[in-house]
């Protein structure tokens, strides 16, 4: 359900900010009609203001979201970094975290997902997996990961 | 019964993993009973965080406040987890 729109972008090149990230994987949500107009400003803006870098085992991960009002339908996104993008982390440090793996989350209700949040959450703590996602270069693949993961 | 607040930027996506998370640690320590957890965003929580005794976030919070707060992020990466727990336990205690 969460990932069957298959936005996926693998090895992306060439972006120039975390804000290029967003609006391009943004853009797909709304492509596919799953979000508002407001979608794309919104990811922005709570980047901006909540950031959402991670570091697990120096691999960059980002999980940029936002209200759920401008989410018609639940749908998990994913792009993969050729060359690292900063982010700012998470924990308010004002940290930089060079980012190479963004799930972009739209969630119409949080709790709802809360199996699948803790599930990508658990997969964010595996190296191996986070490895895998890394060097991954074709949509089954990546699927594979995913449902390897018990994700879908 | 003593209040645990946990908030993120949005109330959506990762304090709802960490509050389930707390949800089971807290049953697993037989506390359950005793803490009622409270999922919120930062912004709506800013004039009221002294009605808690404890809060764990997710994300950046407003300087004046963040001496009250538990850094919740490692209960989503996994690293440094423990002392987080540990943290929540002291202040709730």
């Amino acid at each position: 359900m969460l990932f069957d729109k298959e936005i996926i972008i693998l090895q992306q090149e060439n972006m120039s900010s975390k804000e290029a990230v967003l609006k391009a994987l943004a853009q797909c949500f709304k492509d596919e009609d799953l979000v508002t107009d407001q979608f794309i400003d919104g990811v922005i803006n709570r980047e901006q203001d909540f950031p959402t870098g991670l570091i697990v085992n120096n691999i960059g991960i980002a999980i940029p979201h936002t209200d759920s009002d401008k989410v018609k339908q639940s749908q998990i996104g994913f792009m993969s970094l050729k060359e690292p993008v900063a982010f700012q982390a998470m924990d308010g440090s004002e940290k930089s975290v060079p980012v190479r793996l963004v799930f972009m989350l739209g969630l119409k209700e949080a709790h709802e997902q809360l199996d699948i949040l803790r599930k990508l959450m658990d997969l964010i703590q595996k190296q191996t997996v986070l490895e895998a996602l890394l060097s991954c270069t074709n949509k089954e693949d990546y699927l594979t990961i995913i449902r390897t993961e018990n994700l879908i | 019964m003593k209040k645990l607040l946990i908030m993120c930027g949005t109330g959506v996506a990762t304090s709802t993993v960490v509050t389930g998370k707390i949800k089971d640690w807290l049953k697993d320590h037989g506390l359950d009973k005793e803490v009622t957890l409270y999922q919120s965003k930062v912004a709506d929580e800013m004039n009221k965080i002294d009605d808690y005794d404890a809060i764990v976030t997710t994300t950046v919070v407003p300087d004046k406040i963040k001496s009250k707060v538990i850094n919740g992020v490692p209960l989503l990466t996994g690293i440094g987890a423990d002392q987080v727990y540990d943290e929540i336990k002291r202040q709730l205690s």
